[in-house]
């Protein structure tokens, strides 16, 4: 039992103790700097629609006993943009998503604690450098106190400021090779993976194909660094909800935290061109048919409150759950969390 | 065909022609992607090693292995030594194919060895095995803010772990061989 473990070993219950505490201050660093918390639902009918995500689905019921499919979100991102859109400039919101079939244990669970915020007037690399700042006041009053260096499963992160930013091409020619400027086409990309003979099936999409390289060569050599790396500037395809470059239509405005192995935050100078935004969602619509997963709508709420007007604005989410592994030492979430689905369901 | 999502560590594959031990397979999702299996995979002829991604619906061509319960006896320099407990035929594996497995060995454990066409690839340790504390530090009240309450213990074999405050010489204690981690006192 995980309460029993719990009652009888101090360590346990101190990593609980210390996620509240950075709970406290991720609350306290945000209305220090003018943002407001809001609270975007959790039940919604439609849900995200990244075709590679898995919703809850559930039913609800309305008291005239008419019933509707009805989902659990896996991030705020909808709600907290008609938020911007009202005109809110600075928000942020703390809470639970969702995801299921994905495995358990290591650093994911089905029901997991997001941190989302957004500011007006912003791109990408004004977030970076929030970011660092909120790290600095979360590390510095919870866990490594003046030190430089947190430890993590054996290794030293030298967590000075200001962290490495790297772009994804840069990584790609030092650990791949490759030169992603050169890639960008389908039949390119497709060479490339079939001269390094990684394994090809029909249906691999250009993003497979990247991710087929990017994990076995780029990314582990990138989560070694001893160091938080910003990987900036995505290829097109993994846009998601980011900005084109103006300078380079070839990259999009995103980037990706790492730190000590854990992916941390995924960030975009935000799209706010409601025309993209709704061929993006299509596009989706279509691989979710494509990849046999549930059919949902797109977000049309979304599409019009983009077209009454959206700041220009970069929004960002982090994993709270592998903040709190990162600052207390976890391998895995479990030891950060009260109750996690093995837990729960598993017996 | 096998679905890439059934192997593990241990697992003997056929890609590109040519054989290969898995090391290491590990669920990975990317922020916006589909899911991936990402393997480390030793080449059994040339000993090198290769990370591998594939997609999770993918299909791989699993080899059929001979698993024999043997105990471990000695090493000697490079080649690791085991005897087969029904036929007590003795045979020999390479440490390099071991990795850091090896650390675990102590003589008379009984593992799991892997062959292939007859000769020995790898081996899979016991999930937890005892060994006896031969050296460690008195423990010493710490920062126990990052939950550290833990030093570094020798064991009969040489290989050093890490226990809690509390465990002292000569006592006996339970480790998990594949976190490596102290699991409770024997």
């Amino acid at each position: 039992m995980r309460w029993q473990e719990l009652k009888n070993n101090p360590i346990a219950k101190e990593k609980l103790r210390l996620r509240g505490e950075i709970l406290k201050f991720i609350r306290e660093f945000f209305w220090q700097n003018g943002f407001l918390e809001v609270e975007t639902p959790l039940l919604v009918k439609d849900g995200n629609l990244e075709p590679n995500l898995e919703l809850f689905r559930t039913e609800l019921k309305k008291n005239d006993g008419i019933k509707c499919s009805a989902h659990l979100i896996t991030s705020p991102e909808y709600g907290l943009k008609k938020l911007l859109a009202v005109g809110f400039p600075k928000i942020f919101q703390l809470g639970k998503c969702f995801r299921n079939n994905e495995p358990w244990g290591g650093a994911h669970n089905p029901e997991f604690t997001m941190l989302e915020w957004y500011e007006a007037s912003e791109n990408y690399f004004g977030l970076m450098y929030r970011v660092e700042k909120l790290f600095h006041v979360i590390a510095s009053h919870a866990v490594a106190k003046q030190s430089r260096i947190i430890e993590y499963q054996g290794r030293k992160i030298d967590i000075s400021q200001p962290w490495l930013r790297l772009s994804m091409r840069e990584v790609w020619q030092k650990y791949a090779d490759a030169d992603l400027n050169n890639l960008i086409t389908y039949d390119t990309m497709l060479a490339l993976v079939k001269e390094k003979k990684y394994s090809i099936s029909v249906s691999d999409t250009w993003a497979d194909l990247f991710f087929k390289i990017f994990l076995s060569e780029v990314e582990p050599k990138v989560t070694a660094l001893n160091q938080p790396v910003f990987l900036y500037d995505y290829p097109v395809p993994l846009a998601a909800l980011s900005r084109v470059k103006k300078d380079d239509q070839r990259y999009a405005e995103r980037f990706e935290l790492y730190i000590g192995g854990l992916e941390i935050a995924n960030a975009y100078s935000e799209l706010i061109d409601w025309q993209e935004q709704e061929k993006r969602f299509q596009d989706d619509v279509l691989l979710r048919q494509k990849l046999g997963k549930e059919m949902i709508d797109y977000d049309r709420d979304l599409i019009a409150a983009l077209k009454s007007g959206l700041p220009e604005c970069a929004g960002i989410s982090i994993g709270v759950d592998r903040l709190v592994m990162l600052l207390t030492n976890s391998k895995n979430i479990e030891e950060i969390m009260p109750f996690t689905a093995s837990e729960l369901f598993n017996k | 065909m096998a679905s890439v999502n059934e192997i593990s560590k241990e697992s003997i594959l056929r890609l590109n022609n040519e054989i290969y031990l898995v090391m290491d397979s590990q669920h990975v999702n990317p922020g916006k992607g589909a899911a991936f299996v990402r393997t480390k995979l030793k080449n059994i002829k040339s000993g090198k090693t290769i990370e591998m991604t594939f997609k999770s619906n993918e299909s791989v061509e699993m080899v059929e292995v001979e698993r024999r319960k043997m105990q471990y006896l000695y090493n000697n320099g490079e080649m690791y030594s085991f005897m087969d407990n029904e036929s007590y035929e003795q045979i020999e594996i390479n440490g390099s194919l071991l990795e850091s497995k090896k650390e675990f060995l102590k003589e008379g454990l009984e593992v799991m060895v892997i062959k292939f066409e007859g000769v020995p690839l790898s081996m899979t340790l016991p999930m937890k095995v005892t060994y006896k504390i031969v050296e460690s530090e008195p423990g010493v009240k710490g920062d126990t803010a990052g939950g550290n309450v833990t030093k570094e213990a020798t064991v009969e074999n040489g290989t050093k772990i890490r226990v809690p405050l509390f465990i002292k010489v000569g006592e006996e204690v339970i480790v998990n061989t594949e976190t490596r981690e102290y699991v409770e006192r024997a």
